[in-house]
């Protein structure tokens, strides 16, 4: 039930996070169309398919190579489901090191499964953005 | 430095961050806080006190720590440390923490005092004989000669190394009396160099999950308690409800430290007017007055539970959407939506069974025994209050839901 287009408050907060420490979650099935969004907008938008890529973190940690308008936008999470909750939960920590905003693609299913499995990597988040509802409409109205 | 405008809320407001060093000093709003209480016992008491410390999740346990460290630095040689940072939460033992507990104590030691060469060749045939053990078990691992670089090496890999964690549990758990003594042998030594007592502060253990808890605690009560220092352990919150535990707390501890939430409403559910204008202050002593509504820094009180960082979140994410808008200043409505991602958080998942509890709890504010209660505690969609006597209480986010 959303109302606002959640996608605009979430660019915003990219901007606001802008060479800072800051775990976000975006509720879509349309990866692709999120990596567009940001990429018209300005972010060096550095994509993470964790389908296709093996350690999240070990990716991570080159944060200091990225220029500072660097958005990580992580997709495809389920793919590396259970280990992955336990391991991130674990060194979640770590999301506070990185000075880049991380942006983790999921889907509803997805989330459902990192807040009852990964519930501190859960609780370090800034915000968790609803993009599915109109999903097209947003992401055409804000590129 | 006070927030000036929202984008200073974005940095200001930021869920993650204990409060710690200058911005400690900054932020923090005094509290009802057991911590002062305790840091009289802690640093008058003959006995080496150990302590449970209890919150919720994101209550400001670790903040709390932190003051602690900083009231009593003058008095005690303090070594804090967090768990997480040292030892892998998912597999976990008692030895690993005895160990850490003694690198830590050991590298603290050394930086203020040097131990005699009585202790030190003492400590250095004990970890030789570690390694000895270890390479008749077929590990051979790197070679390093002394106890400090013995102790470095391995607790550098106890975290992320598997292998390291099951030959050193091997190895030292049937010898774990001389680990003991020698971690006593460096506490006793420094304490009279220093001419003060130690007191390790063990943050994150809260954690660990209930099984792995009850297990450390339950099973190694005895052990957690060895060292002859004063320790604070972080439990987590509903390992409590465990007859099991609460026999053991009486039994090898001093107590627990318990850092309630802040009560936002009583438990007939009228507002707690002090409880309102702490969450206030914290909120004001970051930010320009300026920047929030008065209806809208209340609404966010309402709805923060009393735990800090849901408070925090919630004004950061509101501020979001106010300068999203273009605004300068937070409305209600942008606290509304902020809150209504809360209700979203729990309404994913929320099963019909927990809904039942939920709406019990409401009704009795009581406990009700069993694993479901304290996952909902776990998960703080149920929440601990107390002033003198505890109740319980629903996440006001999750009112809407069940009615």
């Amino acid at each position: 039930m959303i109302s606002i287009p959640q996608s605009k408050e979430l660019l915003n907060e990219l901007k606001l996070a802008k060479s800072k420490n800051s775990l976000i979650f975006a509720i879509t099935n349309d990866c692709a169309g999120l990596s567009q969004l940001l990429s018209s907008n300005n972010f060096c938008m550095l994509l993470v398919d964790l389908k296709r890529d093996g350690n999240l973190l070990e990716t991570l940690v080159e944060w200091e190579r990225t220029p500072e308008n660097a958005v990580y936008l992580v997709c495809g999470i389920a793919s590396q489901f259970p280990q992955v909750l336990g391991h991130l939960n674990l060194h979640r920590d770590l999301f506070y090191q990185i000075k880049r905003p991380v942006l983790v693609a999921v889907s509803e299913h997805e989330i459902r499964e990192i807040q009852k499995h990964a519930p501190d990597l859960y609780r370090y988040r800034s915000r968790t953005y609803n993009l599915k509802t109109k999903e097209k409409a947003e992401l055409n109205q804000f590129s | 430095m006070k927030a000036k405008s929202l984008s200073d809320v974005y940095d200001i407001f930021d869920p993650q961050e204990a409060l710690a060093g200058e911005k400690l000093k900054e932020y923090y709003v005094r509290r009802e806080s057991p911590i002062d209480r305790h840091a009289n016992a802690l640093r008058s008491s003959r006995r080496p006190l150990k302590y449970l410390f209890v919150g919720s999740r994101g209550n400001g346990k670790s903040t709390e720590l932190n003051r602690l460290s900083g009231l009593l630095k003058d008095d005690l040689l303090i070594v804090p440390f967090s768990i997480r940072d040292k030892l892998n939460l998912y597999d976990i033992e008692y030895s690993d923490i005895l160990l850490i507990i003694a690198a830590e104590i050991h590298e603290n030691v050394s930086e203020n005092v040097k131990l005699s060469s009585e202790l030190s060749g003492y400590l250095d045939s004990w970890s030789e004989k570690i390694l000895e053990n270890e390479k008749c078990l077929g590990f051979s691992g790197e070679v390093k000669t002394g106890f400090s670089a013995f102790v470095l090496n391995l607790t550098g890999k106890m975290k992320t190394e598997a292998t390291t964690r099951q030959v050193t549990r091997k190895v030292i758990q049937p010898q774990l009396s001389d680990l003991v003594y020698a971690v006593n042998k460096i506490i006793t030594e420094a304490e009279e160099k220093l001419d003060k007592n130690i007191l390790v502060i063990i943050d994150d253990l809260d954690k660990v999950n209930l099984e792995k808890g009850e297990e450390l605690f339950y099973k190694h009560g005895a052990e957690l308690t060895s060292p002859i220092c004063r320790i604070i352990y972080t439990i987590p919150q509903p390992l409590l409800f465990s007859n099991k535990i609460r026999q053991i707390v009486l039994q090898y501890f001093d107590g627990r430290i318990d850092l309630g939430n802040i009560i936002i409403y009583n438990r007939h559910g009228e507002l707690d007017l002090e409880g309102c204008d702490l969450m206030k202050r914290v909120a004001l002593k970051r930010m320009d007055e300026s920047l929030i509504s008065n209806d809208a820094l209340d609404l966010a009180i309402k709805y923060s539970a009393g735990v800090m960082t849901e408070f925090i979140r919630i004004i950061r994410s509101a501020g979001n959407i106010a300068d999203t808008d273009g605004r300068r200043s937070i409305d209600v409505s942008d606290v509304e939506q902020s809150i209504a991602d809360t209700k979203n958080d729990y309404i994913r998942i929320l099963n019909p069974e927990d809904i039942e509890i939920l709406k019990g709890v409401t009704k009795t504010k009581g406990k009700v025994d069993g694993d479901k209660f304290q996952d909902l505690l776990f998960s703080l969609a149920i929440l601990e209050y107390s002033n003198g006597e505890a109740w319980y209480d629903i996440h006001p986010a999750i009112k809407g839901i069940i009615e």
